[in-house]
């Protein structure tokens, strides 16, 4: 089933393999003027998926590498029997995707939709950075029209810090997305956008915000927060902002990005309990002039 | 001896960082943060060279001697090799 969507105001053309599922997901995405998508994806299921034939590049993670005749980069994967189970073919700038999926494929892991989801995610993120933007990992939100990302490793408690913004500001505070928001430069101002792949939840809004601070969160005995320089906050982001290993030149588009997000966006480390006058700390830091509700 | 292809040198702030790109992500998980004199002896490192070369370099940029230069070039690179950064 085909959708054409805008994402994070990048029109897509999107050829789904579990169609169902993904009509949901997308919904709040459509669109419908005539515009050139500038991202391309097929999904297509399969009852086997030859061996792609070209020049190996690398061989890394139980991925293969290869270049194809045409220029393209192809990943693909097997499994234990040999087969191959999934093969992503990229054009040189990342605009077109062709996902193959085995559709007996089956892993303890993740359902075929699963994967499907996670490719096309992974697949958006290096068209957006090929376009200057990038993927953050974190849970962000819009609070009275300011965008804050929420940034962690998994477990450490994003979502459930957004859950507390929620329960403390309810309608004044918008989930954009609760795993993986996008971030675009509109001149020299970093936007964060919703997107459908918001990790295991479906947290996710088609809206954006202009992005003024990234907090990255500890957990703790007591709420304290406090500013990052730039070597630390050159850290922490490229912890939560991933870098292809089969493409130097894109992770070398993501440093890039990550060091104008430096540059652009104040930085802060929250040592946090789960309550809510840790979203009152953070507010109190972030946003002095307005009036809370703690 | 060089640096091995697949690191970034990028300037942040007053300091210079190291990000491994491409294949070179899967290796080495983290950045790493050089000083000035640090980064002069790694763009060095991005061309072959060998140590002693390295500490001609410090003793013409900074106020040293012979054996300070020749024992932080050493230094720098025993670290580096440690590492698994050269090429040798």
């Amino acid at each position: 089933m085909e959708h054409l969507l805008r994402i994070a105001d990048i029109p897509l053309q999107v050829e789904s393999g579990a169609a169902t599922w993904f009509s949901h997901r997308y919904a709040a995405y459509a669109r419908q003027d005539g515009e050139p998508p500038q991202l391309v994806m097929h999904t297509r299921l399969q009852d086997t998926i030859a061996v792609p034939a070209g020049e190996p590049v690398a061989q890394e993670s139980g991925l293969n590498l290869v270049r194809l005749a045409d220029g393209r980069l192809c990943r693909y994967a097997r499994n234990k029997a040999g087969q191959v189970v999934v093969a992503i073919t990229y054009s040189p700038d990342y605009s077109r995707v062709d996902i193959c999926l085995r559709v007996d494929w089956q892993s303890q892991h993740h359902t075929l939709q699963e994967y499907e989801y996670m490719y096309t995610g992974f697949s958006f993120h290096n068209r957006l950075t090929v376009l200057g933007g990038g993927v953050l990992h974190g849970s962000a939100i819009c609070w009275r029209g300011h965008g804050v990302v929420l940034s962690a490793d998994s477990g450490v408690g994003k979502s459930t810090h957004a859950g507390l913004w929620k329960q403390v500001y309810g309608d004044e505070v918008v989930i954009l997305n609760d795993d993986k928001p996008a971030i675009r430069f509109m001149g020299d101002k970093p936007w964060v956008y919703g997107t459908p792949w918001s990790g295991k939840t479906a947290l996710n809004c088609n809206e954006a915000a202009p992005l003024e601070a990234i907090v990255f969160l500890e957990r703790g005995e007591r709420n304290a927060i406090r500013p990052l320089d730039a070597v630390e906050g050159m850290y922490r982001l490229s912890g939560q902002i991933a870098r292809p290993y089969y493409d130097a030149a894109l992770g070398e588009r993501v440093v890039d990005f990550t060091r104008r997000l430096l540059e652009t966006v104040p930085l802060y480390c929250l040592s946090c309990t789960i309550s809510e006058e840790a979203v009152d700390t953070v507010c109190r830091a972030l946003f002095p002039n307005e009036e809370g509700e703690i | 001896m060089r640096i091995k292809d697949g690191f970034l040198l990028r300037e942040i702030g007053d300091r210079t960082v190291v990000v491994p790109v491409g294949a070179k992500t899967l290796d080495f998980r983290c950045i790493m943060t050089l000083n000035e004199s640090g980064a002069l002896l790694w763009r060095s490192l991005q061309q072959d060279t060998d140590q002693s070369a390295l500490a001609a370099i410090l003793l013409a940029e900074y106020e040293v001697d012979e054996a300070k230069a020749a024992a932080d070039a050493a230094s720098f690179v025993a670290t580096l090799r440690e590492k698994g950064l050269l090429d040798e």
